[in-house]
């Protein structure tokens, strides 16, 4: 997978993730992952997971909603220094924790774009998956818990809900 | 498949009830007619009229499916004394019925007691052997527990009998994407578009599924049945034309090395991307110099 490489991720990142897969409770929701890579000089490089796009909550293995949502993420986020970073999926029962075969096949499409990309699994709430190593954030738990706790899911609208 | 002036409504209704202006009663009906999963707040106003003998009593013969479709609600909700506490009322009344046998069934599954659930739905179908519903809550039992091919095994040994349950074609179509077996997906939609011609989200799904498996016909077959999409929404179907703007820049891709003769529909494109922009203008405006930009270059690329 290359070399050694640290993943950091934002909390609004990590809030725009978690709500997106809140808001659609019974249904399989993805996303893209917008960064940037930071080398801070040695052997060690940084992804820096800054922003989410969420990107649909049904039907998800189908490609013109994922190439119509490459084409304008690139074009948009590309004036603020943000390429497409990596891939996030949660799966539809809470119990089940293996990347299924679609975004297997999405995250090898990225990784042939950005080598260093990574995937994301939602386990829950407070902990995902990433690739092979475990990844726990701790920056955005009392933000989102009290979010949650509110019950308020913002205007929050994915690529599917928008067109 | 809900429409969008009626789940407005219901978005207006549930706002009102929250804050306190009546209207409960409304809210739920029609939260049952268009079978929209609102299970936490069906359940907190459920239960207020339930719990309140007055309000109870002015419901008359409907109290039975209010204690229903809070069962529902509860058990969506994870409050499976709740959905108890109604199912037992329920049953003293109706003892014996199917429906509540249904219920009990469905509470086994939202405890996670599968063998207990198909035991119970089992000894229902001995007597009642054509409940759809009942067949339907088995290929339930089996997605939940991750048993895809089971649940497309029994999904089409029920569709044999029942041919003319759309919602099980839909759903078996789902299942097919989620593992990506396309063809048979497409073979799916292809029986929803033969039964209900005039339904756009059908056309949509097949155009999206063909595009999908790719291959110069399929992205001509994909294209038209985008364009039909088109024609039978009034052209407001954003995903349709932007799913014609990318088959064109697809097909273009394919047919680079042959002959300009086949060069068809570069009307079509320019008549979505026109489209696209206009709607874009309406409802988004902010969004429209990306459009605009990413059409340009979709065109320079095909």
């Amino acid at each position: 997978m290359g070399a050694e490489c640290c993943y950091e991720v934002s909390q609004i990142a990590y809030i725009k993730l978690v709500l997106h897969a809140l808001k659609h409770r019974s249904a399989a929701v993805n996303g893209l992952l917008l960064g940037r890579l930071r080398q801070d000089g040695g052997a060690t490089a940084t992804v820096e997971i800054a922003d989410t796009v969420p990107l649909s909550h049904s039907q998800i293995g189908l490609l013109p909603a994922l190439e119509l949502a490459l084409i304008q993420i690139e074009e948009h986020f590309e004036a603020q220094g943000l390429s497409v970073v990596g891939y996030y999926h949660a799966n539809e029962r809470h119990d089940d924790v293996e990347l299924g075969n679609a975004a297997k096949k999405i995250g090898d499409h990225i990784f042939r774009y950005f080598p260093r990309a990574a995937v994301l699994l939602a386990c829950g709430v407070y902990r995902m998956q990433l690739h092979n190593a475990d990844v726990v954030t701790d920056g955005g738990l009392s933000s989102l818990a009290m979010a949650t706790m509110r019950g308020s899911l913002v205007r929050h609208e994915d690529l599917v809900s928008h067109t | 498949m809900v429409r969008a002036e009626e789940a407005a409504r219901l978005d207006r209704l549930e706002s009102q009830v929250e804050n306190g202006g009546g209207g409960a009663w409304e809210y739920l009906c029609l939260a049952r007619k268009l079978q929209a999963r609102r299970s936490d707040k069906v359940l907190k106003h459920g239960l207020t009229i339930l719990n309140d003998p007055k309000a109870r009593s002015k419901l008359g013969g409907e109290e039975w499916t209010l204690y229903e479709q809070v069962a529902f609600a509860a058990m969506d909700c994870q409050q499976h004394d709740v959905a108890k506490d109604c199912i037992w009322i329920l049953s003293k009344e109706f003892p014996g019925s199917t429906r509540v046998g249904r219920l009990e069934g469905l509470l086994l599954e939202a405890k996670g007691a599968w063998a207990e659930a198909e035991k119970a739905y089992e000894r229902l179908l001995e007597d009642n052997p054509l409940d759809q519903l009942i067949h339907k809550r088995k290929v339930a039992i089996a997605k939940a527990q991750g048993d895809l091919s089971a649940a497309v095994n029994l999904l089409n040994k029920y569709l044999e009998i029942f041919m003319a349950d759309h919602d099980a074609w839909r759903e078996l179509a789902e299942i097919y994407m989620s593992l990506q077996m396309y063809k048979q997906a497409a073979f799916c939609y292809e029986e929803l578009i033969l039964s209900q011609p005039t339904v756009p989200p059908y056309h949509l799904a097949y155009a999206e599924v063909l595009y999908t498996i790719g291959g110069l016909e399929n992205l001509q077959t994909a294209k038209k049945y985008y364009a039909s999409t088109i024609t039978l929404t009034g052209g407001k179907n954003t995903r349709a034309l932007y799913g014609v703007c990318l088959c064109s820049i697809a097909i273009n891709q394919l047919t680079k090395g042959r002959n300009k003769e086949e060069k068809e529909g570069s009307n079509l494109q320019s008549l979505a991307a026109e489209a696209l922009q206009r709607d874009y203008k309406e409802r988004a405006p902010k969004k429209l110099p990306l459009v605009i930009s990413m059409l340009k270059n979709m065109k320079l690329n095909s």
